[in-house]
């Protein structure tokens, strides 16, 4: 018995003073990284500094510095990699951490090309700061670029309601459904290389291809117009085939739908309708089809139902408001449809101006005029406001 | 079957509660009766018909939900009273311009400078300047756009139809010689002295021709108040103010001078015709007939100008039923305008609040050409509005105090014209069976840089059948299957035969005068003849009635593009019928009524000094 204990002692003895030894050695290596590290910093030597910041990583790696420097190494160095390796598992607690998190979000969204991942750091900072201006910018434009409209205008609305929104952000929300990127096609091609099993991505991607596409088929020669006209031929197919594969997506769907309803499908819209998921509840896309179907059947009442739902969900679509205004005139509502009517001429005539604008820096000021107008008059008070204020500030930024 | 297999549905219609029920049920219920096999889209009018059929349905409240889907507002017993039974007869034309001696090119002056004015001009007016009972031609000559007026460039061309056998080139003799870049033709009688004048739009001064009763015309432009050189494109003549004497509206396109042009460069930095939106627009101008030869612009005082306008196509023609002329024009790339009349005081651009001036989808499209006429026999002028390619033309449906409605889907037009770039259109009976007809000129404007079908075009032409449109270009004659650069297009009846012909006018190729020999059913035709009203009688409206069927007309200004009608009113009637009533309003206000018409001919009628007197009348014509 007593030599049981005498062992036990031992052991704990000889594990303590082993812990000890450790413990000591760990904290004069840390000591000895550290300094290395500033040593290093100061001498210009990334290549070292990242080789000691990576083993002081490994031994400590929830300290933040440890980090820190080895992404000032990989910085210097412009070792993307390095980089990502030190920033990836930064701590996402303090609003300190936020900046760190910022640069992340960077390098996912740009040469580490992971936008999915970024999207998570991003949310992860709005987590932390949700004033974050940045994230929010990122985030807006992540959701335009991916098409998720509904997210892109929740997104907008966090923004205003944190009151850190870009100018950019009333272009994005009062565009909708009308925004167009350019370079849409071509960021989500580079996207989908990193994620080539992403839904989103490749729907995000088959959306853009499918807009660059709608557009006239210039027969300059006749070789050219027919690789055109079997391009759309194409897409149409793989439209109806990416339908099949994500039958839930909402996105995909709501382009099918606005294209039946522009080319005035109404069984095909009905369709599309049929089988769309639950979620589609929640979009206004959705309930503007089925107010433009009931309004096409002369169902006056649940049309002005679905209708105002759309408004509602999405209060600054002018489409929604040009066919309510169209379905009130035709059930008699004249005076009622003439005010709906004078609404959505006004944002059709803002829309046609945006979209005439090289990019959304190009803006004029005259027409943020107007948008703060639209958005007063869509009822739309607090994006009205925030839009009035940027004017009076940026007034104010140029007056001596 | 359909039918059979819908009632379970309709029950469950009425069983369901939510509404996203009920959407699926109306889905289910349209894919049944119209067809799940078939394309395009729900068929209102078929819907309404199988209604009717239904009679013995016992779910009144559900057939009541379905009476009008889809339709113009109308219910089933208006409907049914509108359906007529009449044979549809096969409808053909032949192109018999040469054989008849009828040569004209319009020539667009392309010589690689990319002038924005090539792309525009080419007209055709329909007059019978020496009233021997034969419609004549006149046409609208461009040459070399940087040159115009210059005395060796070709000058505009009268053709005098002779007997409705041949044509013979009687300019000449006429006194017809203008040389200015020419675009289109509108033809009326401004002076009231019972001889059809003929304004001609240029690119450049326009050119009034007042016909001197002789067989000859002379140039009165600069004497009655038309000193402008501007763009001109489609004119109209019509009564604005309700005077007896006809106003004029014309289009002005945009502002663009051919011997100092602009220079525009397509994105691959090569020289291009200009777009609409790269030059500077030109207000249309309206100019009242002050009664003694002079005419006075009034545009501005009448509130006859609107934002963006670039007017390619106008009608003047009573929209709203008030009796007074309203003013509808299309605008290139920018919202179309309603001018309507208030009491000839002035006017308000009420397109937008009314539903014609953008499209069913809020867009604004490149219009040109104008159709105009009562399709769904409503007793309201509908319209049709040709496009740019890849805009598809839309159709207008009036439905009165409710606006107009977008029906080019629902009647499956959207379609067959999206890859056609058209101009001239007009809407009539071509094969006598009451329902209209669309003809469709089109052609690209740029070889260069064509889209969609390329530059020549295959003409159109859709038929009604009650509920949507169908494309029956293909069986009416090898004209429809030529690719032509289609421009003006304007209907007469040049051989007196009873059937509207119609003169197309090309920028690539010779005009087509296309014969109709269509297979037609009853016809009437009516030229009517204004005392109170301008002697042309622009502005009047006829309704033919037959047990419980009319058919409304208006004899409307301007329509199509750049082009004139003959100055008559036609009408397709059942082939069961050998009498109608005809009822006409003129202008002037007052109304003429005759009973026991007989069918097959063709009449002249004269306005009566007061409602209390009997109208006179002429037998002009008779026969099929």
């Amino acid at each position: 018995m007593r030599k049981s204990v005498r062992n036990s002692i031992v052991l704990i003895m000889t594990i303590a003073a082993l812990w000890l030894a450790s413990y000591g050695w760990h904290m004069m290596r840390v000591r000895s990284l550290t300094a290395e590290c500033l040593r290093f910093e100061k001498t210009g030597s990334w290549a070292r500094l990242v080789r000691s910041a990576r083993e002081w990583m490994k031994m400590e790696p929830e300290n933040r510095e440890a980090r820190q420097a080895g992404v000032m190494g990989g910085r210097a160095l412009n070792d993307v990699r390095a980089v990502t390796e030190f920033l990836e598992g930064f701590p996402r607690e303090l609003p300190d951490d936020v900046p760190w998190l910022s640069m992340l979000a960077d390098v996912k969204f740009g040469p580490a090309n992971f936008p999915l991942q970024g999207v998570q750091v991003c949310q992860d900072i709005l987590q932390i700061t949700p004033n974050h201006k940045e994230s929010h910018r990122r985030l807006i434009y992540y959701f335009a670029m991916t098409q998720q409209l509904v997210l892109m205008q929740k997104q907008i609305e966090a923004a205003i309601e944190n009151r850190c929104e870009l100018p950019e952000a009333y272009v994005y929300g009062f565009l909708g459904p009308g925004l167009r990127l350019q370079n849409g096609s071509e960021v989500t091609r580079r996207w989908l290389t990193n994620d080539s099993d992403s839904e989103l991505l490749e729907v995000a991607r088959a959306l853009h291809v499918a807009q660059s596409l709608a557009g006239a088929i210039p027969s300059v020669d006749e070789a050219t117009a027919a690789m055109l006209r079997s391009q759309q031929k194409e897409r149409e197919v793989a439209m109806g085939q990416l339908l099949e594969k994500y039958p839930r997506n909402l996105d995909l769907r709501a382009y099918l739908l606005n294209e039946a309803m522009e080319t005035g499908q109404a069984r095909r819209a009905g369709e599309l309708l049929k089988e769309s998921p639950s979620a589609a509840d929640e979009d206004f896309r959705f309930w503007h089809v089925r107010g433009w179907i009931f309004s096409n059947l002369n169902e006056f009442e649940e049309a002005g139902r679905c209708f105002e739902k759309a408004i509602h969900l999405a209060p600054l679509d002018w489409r929604t408001r040009f066919h309510y205004a169209e379905m009130l005139r035709r059930s008699g509502k004249v005076e009622e449809s003439t005010r709906l009517n004078s609404v959505s001429i006004l944002g059709r005539a803002i829309e046609k101006e945006l979209l005439q604008q090289p990019d959304t820096g190009s803006v004029p000021k005259e027409i943020y005029g107007r948008l703060a107008e639209y958005c007063q008059q869509c009822g739309s008070d607090r994006m009205a406001q925030r839009v009035t204020d940027y004017l009076r500030q940026s007034d104010m930024a140029k007056s001596p | 079957m359909a039918e059979l297999l819908s009632r379970p549905l309709i029950k469950a219609f009425v069983r369901s509660r939510s509404f996203s029920d009920r959407l699926l049920f109306f889905v289910a219920l349209l894919c049944l009766l119209s067809g799940c096999n078939q394309g395009g889209d729900p068929n209102p009018v078929e819907l309404q018909r199988t209604e009717v059929k239904q009679e013995t349905e016992p779910v009144v409240e559900v057939s009541s939900i379905f009476s009008d889907l889809g339709s113009s507002e109308s219910s089933s017993e208006d409907m049914k009273n509108r359906t007529s039974p009449i044979v549809r007869g096969d409808i053909s034309f032949k192109d018999v311009a040469s054989q008849i001696g009828l040569s004209f090119r319009y020539d667009n002056g392309a010589d690689g400078q990319q002038l924005m004015v090539e792309a525009t001009g080419g007209g055709c007016g329909w007059i019978d300047f020496d009233r021997d009972g034969f419609e004549d031609l006149y046409f609208p000559q461009g040459g070399n756009a940087a040159r115009s007026g210059e005395a060796d460039q070709p000058s505009d061309q009268l053709f005098r139809n002779i007997a409705g056998a041949f044509f013979k080139d009687a300019s000449l003799q006429a006194g017809v010689s203008d040389h200015t870049y020419g675009q289109g033709v509108t033809v009326g009688d401004y002076n009231n002295d019972g001889f059809d004048d003929i304004f001609v739009t240029n690119v450049g001064r326009n050119q009034l021709l007042q016909n001197q009763g002789d067989g000859s015309f002379i140039a009165v432009s600069e004497s009655a108040g038309f000193f402008e050189e501007l763009w001109s494109s489609s004119a109209a003549w019509g009564d604005i103010d309700l005077d007896g004497d006809l106003d004029l509206y014309v289009c002005n396109y945009c502002d663009y001078d051919p011997k100092n042009p602009m220079i525009c460069r397509n994105s691959r930095g090569i020289d291009s015709i200009c777009h609409p939106k790269d030059v500077v627009p030109v207000a249309d101008e309206c100019y009242r007939n002050l009664g003694d030869g002079i005419f006075q612009a009034c545009a501005k005082e009448l509130g006859l100008f609107g934002d963006g306008n670039r007017g390619l196509g106008v009608v003047i023609a009573d929209f709203d039923n008030d009796h007074w002329p309203d003013i509808y024009v299309a605008n290139d790339t920018t919202a179309n305008f309603l001018f309507v009349n208030t009491h000839g005081q002035s006017f308000q651009d009420v397109a937008s609040i009314v539903g014609c001036a953008v499209n069913s989808n809020g867009m604004a499209q490149a219009s040109m050409g104008i159709a105009c006429g009562d399709y769904d026999r409503n007793g309201m002028l509908d319209l049709y509005l040709t496009h740019f390619t890849n805009e598809w033309n839309t159709l207008y449906a009036n439905l009165g105090e409710k606006g107009f409605y977008d029906r080019t889907a629902m009647t499956n037009l959207v379609v067959p014209t999206m890859s056609r770039l058209a101009f001239g259109t007009l809407m009539a009976d071509f094969n006598q069976d009451g329902f209209m007809e669309i003809f469709v000129a089109n052609g690209h404007i740029n070889p260069q840089e064509a889209d969609g079908d390329g530059y020549p075009m295959r003409p159109q032409l859709f038929s009604y059948n009650g509920s949507g449109w169908d494309d029956v270009g293909d069986g009416a004659g090898d004209y429809f299957r030529r690719r032509v650069v289609g421009r003006g297009v304007a209907t007469g009846d040049f051989d007196a035969d009873g059937r509207l012909d119609l003169c197309v006018v090309h920028h690539d190729t010779e005009i087509a005068l296309l014969h109709n020999e269509s297979t037609i059913g009853n016809w009437l035709q009516l030229r009517l003849i204004g005392t109170g009203s301008s002697r042309s009688a622009v502005g009047s409206r006829v309704h033919v009635t037959i047990e419980n069927q009319e058919w409304m007309a208006e004899l409307a200004g301007g329509t199509s593009y750049c082009s004139s009608m003959q100055g008559i009113l036609s009408f397709g009637l059942p082939v069961a019928a050998e009498k109608c009533r005809v009822r006409i309003e003129w202008p002037s206000g007052s109304s003429t009524v005759l009973e026991n018409v007989v069918l097959n001919q063709m009449m002249s009628i004269v306005e009566p000094a007061s409602d209390a007197e009997p109208a006179r009348s002429y037998v002009l014509q008779v026969g099929r």
